[in-house]
């Protein structure tokens, strides 16, 4: 009988397979088309760009898109606007997340007196369009001294992000209480209880946080744009702008290759940490 | 590993706030607007002057919206660079503001020598008896045709005294003809520069003098938007609904070979001259049809150069400008791409070292000069409020949501309201 | 935890317990409460106040009292921007929510090649902010696009319709932009499926439970905390989503993509009234927070919390 059931079982997951993947294939074609589009004219002569706009097939590979590209934007290379993104991201990634998951815990667990209306406050700073606080935030910065530097940039997310706070919350608040009983009984603090159980199972809402912190701090722009004079400290967002210009000619062609080369990090760093979200947290061998 | 962790972050900020606290001597601060080619030609003469005159320059640049975003939160937190550029759809609020020098005292010092500038050159920089600015190129408008493809539908390239309603006919003629656009929508429906003209040659002003309200007469709003019309619903001019997402001057019929004409800056005339030449034949400028009645064109300063109110180095600053103005390394240096120099003995440095492009513009400039009256005064603050409505008006009008008359009474109605206020 | 705090006069143990709860709370909030009183309240506060002034970004601002706020009632692109946004906001929220917790769903199961999928998916949200998009986006749905290449190969005649630039399908472009972009609340589905304890799942097969009782009492229960995330950030940014509209259609056009935070920022930045556009900002954020306190309230109703 094991025998007659285990390949009709198979046969139907191959199926089902088959079908999962076709789809699946297909979805992702129509999500990735925009994408290849723009490697493709990354690669075309620029005069060609809009005039084989529905060709993906370059009628010669210019690679020399790219080296142009790299040096276009005054008088530093792509590799000095590189550094510089990886700087901010890099440092408003590990500031972000640690905060953020720290500051979430004292919402998600501690009965503590004004959480209710700090988590009001949390939520409200979230509500009102940044644009509007730049111009307070420049001179505060200044008197500060703070201005072209990182720091206006780097240092606030050091301070929790409400954005990864909230979402910590809402991780933490699924993890099941018996644990946190099951420390208490055992005398543990909430230090310990944070650092033995809460961040251990809040391994996915943590690497969420980290994929979008790094991404964000990489796109960032107003802040880069108003607290940073000197060129030689500008972030990839910046010296990408600096193609379109209402005057003249735009280098498209270069546009395109350098946005291309500036999603490979934030792609590489969704890669590496995805792979941690295959497995579901295993929270069975804890309760001993 | 988590203490390591702690002592490596603690390490790093450390190592930030050190960086930021070493700034010490800062060497004179100077900005401009612009992409790729534009940022060649400033950095250039940025080294030229550095190394000519040992002076240290620190640039700062940024694509146009943003340096104005940038620039207008420095000025309001009083921090802004010592030496700026300036447009003239800004430099009246700046001055209003009391955010940049007067210059006068730099010039009578000799710090800027403006003894080879026509006073007509320097009078654009002047506001209320003070001097806040010196432009150090001067461009205009006008309507550039492709010689090639219009002599190959067998008509005539227009001259400069071509009637509004010439043109009008021009365009239709031509698309009749070939099925190619006889203009580019884009360039009609520009509010700074075809309709200013438009309003100009019909005897008014964009604004009234006390600039709290349109300086024209409603029917003439209504008279362009009716040929405007005319032009679109016969698809001599591309459809109203791809010149509502600006996708650069790449993807402009005119740049494609699809349309025979266009208004643009001639800064932009010489980029479009270079795009098609090689393709659809060589282009000519000529001015805004129409604009030869009541010398309804202009020449206006396109390289305005201020110095902040609270610069920090003031005799740089002057000297950079000076630099400009009259060095013969600078000016073969940029050999006309920033517009002609007023420097009469530049000007005439400059002109025989042109390239074709650049040599189109600087003749144009020339000729144009007959039909050209008195710069009109620095634009409102509302301006770019009203400018926008213009382009929706605009817009409504061709997809037929209003009509000319409609359109013009909602426009003046808006006008009149945010001028006023 | 029950039976100590349950009693009504506080025993000296539960004082204790919660005076170092209290501590314990503000240490742990420390670094945020530290940000918002040094790097947040101060901008947000001076832009209430900003927001009572005529105020041109350039002088000093000028006590205008409740004019701005007066202004707003007669400005018909306020009105307009403010009925946009909500179709945006209505439109895209619940479509890109389903797309993304369907997608997240089905990239749960451990089917080989996972991981590069969730890539493909998760791409284009990497493009969200890029100048590329305005570009990439504006010739994909334009005259001469691929959408129009496909629609003609499938009607059999040439289409030639821009969706981006015509007014009766500009906003629907933005809106599928959106969607387009539904891999980051993707990601927070899925992290949110990992952090179901598989115990619960082993429980639930050796009683015997169907697929779909598995999905129904335990999947969708525990995904409630993190669907309710996504639905109030999803209401909140799209609320204040701009960048897209301003560098793709700049709010055209006739102002059909003016999105509140758009207009906002053309106030602010482009007409020169940082007073007026901090009076709007003000209101924007009054919208939202009634919007989002109802989400709140009504969570208690359909969020599932372990207590």
């Amino acid at each position: 009988m094991m025998q007659s059931i285990k390949p009709r079982m198979s046969r139907r997951t191959i199926r089902s397979g088959v079908i999962f993947h076709t789809l699946a294939v297909l979805f992702g074609v129509i999500m990735i088309y925009p994408l290849v589009w723009m490697v493709a004219s990354s690669l075309k002569p620029n005069e060609e760009v809009f005039t084989t706009v529905t060709s993906l097939i370059p009628s010669r590979v210019v690679w020399h898109n790219y080296v142009e590209g790299w040096q276009s934007a005054g008088r530093y290379t792509y590799a000095t606007y590189f550094k510089n993104s990886f700087i901010i991201a890099i440092f408003s990634t590990i500031g972000g997340v640690a905060s953020s998951s720290l500051v979430a815990f004292a919402f998600a667990r501690i009965p503590f007196a004004g959480r209710k209306a700090c988590f009001a406050i949390l939520m409200g700073t979230m509500l009102l369009p940044a644009q509007v606080l730049l111009i307070p935030q420049y001179i505060m910065f200044k008197s500060m001294g703070w201005i072209n530097t990182f720091l206006p940039i780097i240092i606030p997310q050091f301070c929790g992000v409400p954005f990864f706070i909230f979402l910590n919350i809402q991780f933490m608040r699924g993890v099941p209480r018996e644990l946190d009983e099951a420390a208490e009984m055992d005398g543990c603090g909430w230090l310990k209880k944070y650092t033995m159980i809460l961040l251990p199972l809040s391994k996915p809402s943590l690497i969420t946080s980290a994929i979008f912190a790094f991404y964000w701090s990489w796109q960032e722009f107003l802040g880069p744009l108003i607290y940073l004079s000197k060129p030689r400290m500008y972030p990839l967002s910046i010296a990408l702008k600096m193609f379109s210009d209402p005057s003249t000619q735009t280098n498209w062609s270069g546009l395109f290759a350098m946005t291309t080369l500036s999603i490979v990090p934030v792609l590489l760093v969704f890669m590496f940490f995805q792979k941690y979200l295959v497995e579901g947290v295993a929270t069975t061998g804890m309760k001993n | 590993m988590k203490k390591l962790c702690t002592v490596l972050m603690a390490v790093l900020l450390a190592a930030l706030v050190l960086t930021t606290a070493m700034a010490a001597d800062e060497p004179m601060r100077m900005t401009w607007w612009g992409s790729e080619s534009s940022n060649k030609i400033y950095l250039g003469v940025s080294d030229m002057f550095s190394q000519e005159l040992g002076i240290e320059v620190e640039n700062e640049y940024l694509s146009w919206d943003d340096y104005w975003t940038k620039l207008n939160t420095l000025a309001a937190a009083n921090d802004l660079p010592d030496s700026l550029r300036m447009d003239l759809a800004y430099i009246k609020s700046y001055v209003d503001k009391g955010l940049l020098m007067d210059l006068t005292e730099l010039v009578e010092k000799g710090l800027i020598d403006l003894s080879d500038v026509p006073e007509s050159a320097i009078s654009g920089g002047m506001f209320d008896g003070g001097l806040y600015a010196i432009n150090a190129g001067s461009n205009s408008i006008g309507m550039l045709y492709n010689v090639k493809m219009i002599t190959d539908a067998g008509m005539e390239v227009p001259g400069h005294e071509l009637t509004w309603a010439e043109f009008e006919q021009f365009v239709l003629d031509f698309y009749a003809k070939t099925g190619i656009y006889g203009s580019d929508l884009w360039g009609l429906r520009d509010y700074n520069g075809t309709f200013r003209a438009y309003v100009r040659s019909n005897g008014g002003q964009l604004y009234n003098e006390a600039q709290d309200n349109l300086g024209f007469e409603q029917q003439i709003l209504v008279d362009y938007l009716n040929s405007i019309k005319r032009l679109h619903d016969a698809g001599a001019v591309q459809n109203v609904s791809e010149i509502t997402v600006d996708v650069g001057r790449e993807n402009q019929p005119y740049s494609k070979g699809q349309a025979a004409s266009i208004t643009t800056t001639t800064d932009s005339g010489t980029t479009y001259y270079s795009m098609v030449k090689d393709t659809f034949g060589p282009s000519v400028l000529r001015i805004i049809p129409g604009s030869a009645e009541n010398k309804g064109m202009w020449v206006k300063p396109s390289q305005f150069m201020a110095i902040a109110k609270d610069a920090e180095h003031v005799e740089e600053a002057a000297a950079y400008i000076n630099y400009w103005t009259n060095s013969e390394s600078c000016n073969e240096f940029i050999s006309g791409r920033r517009g002609v120099p007023i420097s009469n003995k530049m000007a005439s440095f400059v002109g025989s070292k042109l390239d074709e492009a650049s040599k189109m513009t600087f003749d144009y400039m020339v000729e144009m000069a007959a039909y050209a009256s008195e710069l009109y005064d620095p634009d409102p603050i509302a301006h770019s409020e009203v400018d926008a409505e213009f382009s929706t008006t605009f817009q409504s009008v061709l997809f037929g949501e209003m009509t000319p008359e409609e359109g013009a009474k909602h426009f003046f109605e808006f006008a009149a309201k945010v001028l006023g206020e | 935890m029950t039976a100590a705090t349950a009693k009504k006069p506080m025993t000296k143990g539960a004082r204790l317990r919660k005076r170092r709860n209290n501590l314990a709370g503000l240490a742990f909030i420390s670094p945020w409460l530290f940000g918002l009183l040094v790097f947040t309240s101060i901008p947000m506060l001076y832009s209430l106040y900003l927001s009572f002034t005529k105020f041109d970004g350039l002088g000093d601002p000028k006590w205008y009292g409740l004019n701005n706020y007066i202004n707003m009632f007669q400005d018909g692109v306020f009105w307009k921007s403010v009925g946009i946004t909500f179709q945006y906001v209505f439109i895209l929220v619940p479509l890109r929510l389903s797309a993304a917790l369907g997608v997240a769903m089905v990239l749960a199961s451990n089917h080989r090649g996972i991981g590069l999928y969730r890539t493909v998916y998760y791409i284009p949200s990497l493009l969200s902010g890029s100048v590329a998009i305005a570009i990439i986006w504006s010739k994909l749905f334009g005259t001469d696009g691929a959408i129009n290449g496909i629609l003609t190969m499938m009607l059999g005649r040439p289409m030639t319709y821009n969706w981006v630039g015509e007014p009766a399908t500009a906003l629907y472009s933005l809106i599928l932009l959106g969607c387009w972009h539904f891999g980051s609340s993707m990601l927070i589905f899925v992290s949110g499926l990992k952090q179901i304890p598989q115990s619960y799942y082993e429980a639930a097969l050796i009683d015997g439970a169907s697929p779909w009782q598995r999905f129904s009492r335990i999947t969708l229960p525990m995904l409630t905390p993190v669907i309710f995330f996504n639905l109030v950030m999803g209401i909140i940014n799209a609320f204040k989503a701009f960048s897209e509209a301003l560098i793709i259609t700049d709010g055209g056009p006739m102002n059909r993509t003016m999105l509140f935070a758009l207009y906002i920022y053309k106030q602010g930045f482009t007409y020169f009234k940082m007073g007026y556009a901090c009076a709007m900002s003000w209101v924007l954020l009054l919208i939202i927070s009634v919007f989002s306190i109802f989400v709140f309230k009504s969570s208690d109703g359909w969020v599932h919390y372990e207590e």
